[in-house]
């Protein structure tokens, strides 16, 4: 099967012309057509994956443009880290889909539903394609189109004045990360003279340090917009503006988890720099509590697990600064199966109390009690509760972090993980238990909606005893895969030494935060009166730190803005004026022209006739 | 003999509109010599083969001159006819926007296409002269009669500007002449023979910046391109889309066959001022454009900053950077006019191009809203469109020429996307705007226009190769030489 894998991004695109072109005569089925081609995509990975779990490669190309005499060559490369990234993918992707048959119906009226499965198929082509690519060039090529993707269907709902400015945003925020990015591309292949990922990981060893540092730190500059981190996290609340599926799937599950797959994937650039590790530790370590405490305050759910996906993207980078590559892929393995779960079960809540305000829920857990528990085993996952799968793997990623000694990167990890654990509860005791608050009647949703919860709850509570396996997988990918140079001398933790009073730590931790949490939403005792005492910080938090305004106000408006109307107001008065200042001069040869100027086609040829004649003329006279 | 059987449809299809009675019979006439000229050129593509110049023809004109009808292509030319003829088709497919004067419109497109492909083909500098100079007349009338309220001042500065240009570069050329003749004794305007003469450093100079003043008001750039917002304001769509095409590409690809090839050393010895005139040119274009409330003026000079791309390449003169040049040139010939039929359509249907008036049109325009979506996209070089393939291989060519300097021509990706989205924003998503009248989605012939053009921007996007393989030979035979 593994030979066929080129064909895994082919598959929806097919869906994707079918729904574009038949969505403007059809209304029905369409869903149908696109959860048809997602199946086969979804068989093709798992051969492929099975293929690599009995120790094959992939690797076919073919030749794309030619730069300078240099041939791109484009293909695909299937090794343990695509195989295993693009099963996960594929198999959200299906989930949701089937998902969203349920979930979409409801606007079906004043939206077309072509519309969302056209895209959506569209983004399943950039997405899976990237992960496959065996290029820098390709990759960033469906980079950008996940990105028009999640453009496109933030403002699904388009009529509505914040997703229009949401998905503006969106784009804008992640193209920042985008030129980095480029850059780094660029700058590799002006140095190194090729995109393959395999002959730039065996040139790297011998590349120029600074160069490659440089390079490295732009591509994780890329990461840091696509994955939404500081400071470019802007974007992703504000994505919420799309439906709850788009949330899911794209700024939850598999879009926003490029950026680590792309520092994953090019690692052994990483590897081999301290300082570009050092960075993507810091940034993500930092990402990670600072988001963590955006959501302790909001009060919208969809946003609160927005946050709580920039905090966890957070602890990805984390462990992959710290060097661990493990800890990093199991942790976005997990956390993609249960943040699409709370994603998913958000929507189901939102679309039965037609709200996204957890203040006007609350008692759901008698009204829907799929919802509830799946959603129960999602919160617990992220929380870091054993036996659940989030406990795994951010604990292999506080440990990854501690192991370096540094202790400003193991505080961010375990100070994250507590308020993780109290937001998440926080969300989960105010919409399901208690009264009922909102004006609604709320249900359970369909059955295509909860079977797809119940599916991902057990992916929440299973994936993390992949951990042993997961381990030998990946040390297997690395001993294969990298240059000996680079695991060598780089700055790689291969297997980490498990670390029981860590552990201990963090789940004591997390328990206590969720104490807290259930004292102080469901015992009703008044927690709430911090929030009194800490008014400012209440709201800085709930400000966003501000940054909102910084992009908005200051980058947008101020700088974008007021350059742009500077600039018009310069060529159209000064430039401008300039040009229309000397012809003004010549106002008198001018007046004369426009009696020459009689609008009669023959006369103003034969002119012509006669000038070039006069010209031939002239210079034969001249001539000897 | 290819390249006179493209002319002379070209030139067929601009005389026999004029000469039947019926207007729908004029624009079949035109869209028939226009579809042929277009097979033509794909044929001339298939035969064309490695690297050099083909298809040469050779009479003599004016033998006391040394003038001469002289013709070839090779991968610089190519590209640019095909660019030619391609729109001349999509040009008369798309029409006149009202009914006025009908066959008398599809001659002066056809004509403007014929004295374009010439530009491309002529290898004699006072042959290049005449074609350069045909396409200026029935430019001029396309704007004077089929333009909007302010066509006699967009018509004007047109036609004064881009002469202004011309006559520096016509004595450019007989400058060259007269040396030739002054060294060898033997008159001729031949670009070979002249390409061989030796020409004094302070002298190269100024013949170079004479050249290259022409070319530059002609792509425009910065500070000379003024004219061009106003022309295509005013122009109807058709002339747009052969403005925007190829009327620019008359200057880039003058850029890169006369100063360049005659003066290599100046243009090495001034890439870095040329360099940031381009920089320049690309920000200030986009910074323009995002202060725009008019489509086709927001448009006209994203144009300008596209354009700095080719200025760029040429200033790096590296493979890679020509390569990214040329492959610009095609890319923004068919992105560009695509937005102006786009621009077009949205006015021959909303009654307004001027974006605070618009506003969802998304709402009731779908199909052309999911064009304008992706000629934006084109626009703004998203991946798997042609023009980031050309942006792409321009920058890797300014980072091997310029190094650190190259860095900062990147951001400009970040203004571009920001213009072309927010004025998504505001005139295709948001609420609809209750004042708008819309009558109906995109027409059938529109449609057509449209879809062509995607077709080539989305073909190129993904698999380049078959074109930018030809030029690319062309680059590193071109680099090697100077």
């Amino acid at each position: 099967m593994i030979e066929y894998s080129w064909l895994i991004p082919i598959m929806p695109l097919f869906g994707f012309i079918i729904c574009l072109t038949a969505g403007y005569r059809f209304t029905k089925g369409l869903g149908e057509v696109a959860i048809f081609f997602m199946f086969l995509s979804f068989l093709l990975s798992l051969g492929a994956f099975i293929d690599v779990l009995n120790g094959q490669t992939y690797q076919a190309k073919m030749v794309w443009a030619v730069v300078g005499g240099k041939e791109i060559t484009f293909g695909v490369l299937i090794d343990q880290l695509s195989a295993l990234m693009v099963l996960i993918v594929s198999t959200l992707i299906l989930l949701i889909h089937i998902y969203s048959m349920g979930y979409m119906l409801p606007f079906i009226k004043t939206n077309k539903l072509s519309r969302y499965f056209a895209e959506m198929q569209l983004f399943s082509v950039g997405m899976l394609g990237l992960v496959i690519a065996d290029n820098l060039l390709l990759m960033f090529m469906f980079w950008e189109i996940v990105g028009l993707c999640s453009y496109l269907l933030i403002g699904y709902f388009y009529r509505k004045p914040e997703a229009a400015k949401a998905q503006l945003k969106a784009f804008l925020v992640t193209r920042a990360g985008d030129v980095a990015f480029l850059i780094g591309i660029v700058v590799l292949f002006v140095y190194a003279g090729t995109f393959d990922l395999l002959k730039l990981f065996s040139l790297a060893p011998e590349m120029d340090n600074f160069v490659l540092t440089f390079a490295a730190i732009m591509l994780f500059g890329g990461a840091i917009g696509k994955s939404a981190q500081f400071p470019l996290h802007v974007w992703l609340p504000d994505a919420m503006e799309g439906p709850t599926t788009v949330s899911a799937l794209i700024h939850a599950a598999t879009m926003v988890k490029a950026g680590v797959y792309l520092v994953a994937r090019t690692y052994p650039l990483f590897a081999m720099s301290s300082e570009a590790l050092t960075i993507v530790a810091y940034i993500g370590g930092f990402t990670a509590l600072f988001a963590a405490t955006m959501a302790l305050v909001m009060v919208d759910i969809k946003k609160v697990i927005a946050y709580s996906t920039i905090s966890q993207l957070g602890y990805m980078f984390l462990a992959l600064g710290t060097g661990s590559l493990f800890a990093g892929m199991f942790h976005l393995m997990n956390h993609a199966f249960f943040k699409a779960l709370l994603f998913l079960a958000a929507g189901s809540v939102i679309n039965a109390c037609m709200t996204n305000d957890i203040r006007e829920m609350g008692g759901l857990r008698r009204l829907m009690p799929i919802t509830a528990y799946t959603m129960l085993a999602g919160s617990l996952a992220l929380a870091g509760i054993p036996p659940f799968s989030g406990f795994f793997s951010k604990d292999e990623v506080i440990l990854a972090a501690y192991n370096t000694g540094d202790m400003v990167l193991a505080f961010f990890g375990v100070a994250a993980a507590a308020l993780t654990a109290f937001y998440i509860f926080r969300v989960w005791f105010m919409a399901f238990t208690g009264e009922y608050r909102g004006r609604e009647h709320p249900k359970e949703s369909p059955a295509v909606m909860t079977s797809v919860l119940v599916i991902l709850a057990i992916f929440a509570f299973s994936t993390g005893f992949a951990k042993t396996w997961l381990e030998g997988y990946m040390e297997h990918f690395i001993e294969t895969s990298y240059p000996h140079e680079v695991v060598k001398e780089g700055y790689m933790q291969l297997v980490l030494e498990p670390n029981e009073a860590l552990m201990a730590l963090t789940v004591v931790i997390a328990v206590a935060s969720i104490t807290i949490a259930y004292l102080g939403y469901v015992r009703g005792i008044p927690i709430y009166r911090i929030r009194d005492v800490l008014k400012p910080i209440h709201t800085l938090l709930y400000e966003k730190y501000y940054m909102d305004y910084l992009f908005e106000d200051i980058f947008g408006g101020r700088i974008g803005i007021y350059w742009a109307r500077v600039t018009g107001w310069f060529d159209r008065v000064v430039i401008d004026g300039v040009v229309d200042g000397i012809g003004k001069v010549m106002l008198v040869s001018g007046s004369v022209l426009r009696k020459v100027q009689t609008g009669n086609v023959q006369y103003y040829l034969s002119v012509v006739l006669l000038g070039v004649m006069a010209l031939i003329f002239y210079f034969t006279g001249v001539s000897p | 003999m290819i390249l006179s059987v493209i002319l002379i449809l070209l030139l067929l299809g601009s005389i026999l509109p004029w000469l039947v009675r019926s207007a729908t019979i004029a624009r079949c006439v035109a869209i028939f010599f226009a579809f042929l000229s277009f097979a033509a050129s794909i044929y001339a593509y298939t035969m064309f083969e490695g690297s050099g110049f083909q298809f040469e023809e050779r009479y003599e004109w004016i033998p006391s001159l040394g003038i001469s009808y002289h013709l070839a292509v090779d991968g610089l030319s190519l590209p640019l006819v095909i660019l030619t003829t391609l729109l001349a088709l999509v040009a008369t497919i798309y029409g006149v926007d009202e009914p006025k004067r009908d066959n008398q419109f599809y001659g002066l497109i056809m004509l403007t296409c014929f004295g374009t492909a010439g530009v491309f083909m002529a290898l004699d500098l006072f042959l290049f002269f005449v074609f350069w100079e045909i396409v200026l007349i029935p430019m001029y009338f396309l704007i004077a009669i089929w333009g909007g309220p302010r066509k006699d001042y967009a018509s004007f500065k047109f036609i004064i500007y881009t002469h202004i240009g011309s006559v520096i570069m016509i004595l450019a050329f007989f400058a060259m002449h007269y040396l030739y003749y002054l060294q060898t004794g033997v008159r001729t305007f031949d670009l070979f023979e002249l390409a061989k003469l030796s020409i004094e450093p302070k002298l190269a100079v100024i013949l170079f910046i004479a050249l290259i003043f022409g070319f530059f008001i002609k792509m425009p750039i910065f500070p000379f391109h003024t004219w061009l917002p106003a022309a295509h304001v005013e122009a109807p769509t058709s002339g747009s889309v052969l403005l925007a095409g190829i009327l620019l590409k008359m200057g880039g690809y003058g850029l890169f066959r006369i100063p360049y090839t005659f003066f290599p050393e100046v243009a090495k010895a001034y890439a870095y001022p040329i360099a940031i005139i381009a920089i320049v040119t690309i920000f200030y274009g986009a910074l323009a454009a995002m202060a725009q409330e008019d489509y086709k003026s927001l448009i006209a000079l994203s144009s300008v900053s596209h354009m700095g791309y080719v200025l760029l390449g040429a200033a790096a003169l590296t493979p890679a950077a020509i390569t990214g040049a040329i492959f610009q040139m095609f890319a923004h010939g068919v992105a560009s006019p695509l937005l102006f039929i786009m621009a077009g359509t949205l006015h021959h249907k909303a009654g307004t191009r001027l974006i605070h008036r618009l506003g969802g049109v998304a709402h009731k325009m779908p199909i052309w809203a999911t064009f304008m979506v992706t000629a934006s996209m084109a626009g703004l070089a998203l991946p798997f469109t042609a023009s980031f393939v050309a942006e792409f291989t321009v920058l890797i060519g300014a980072l091997e020429a310029f190094n650190v300097l190259a860095l900062f021509v990147f951001p400009a990706a970040i203004v571009t996307a920001g213009y072309f989205l927010y004025a998504l924003r505001r005139a295709v998503f948001g609420p609809f705007n209750a004042d708008l009248h819309i009558y109906g989605d995109v027409d059938a012939h529109e449609f057509v226009a449209m879809f062509m053009l995607v077709v080539a921007i989305i073909y190129l996007g993904i698999y380049p190769i078959p074109l930018e393989g030809i030029i690319d030979t062309f680059s590193v035979a071109f680099a090697g030489g100077v």
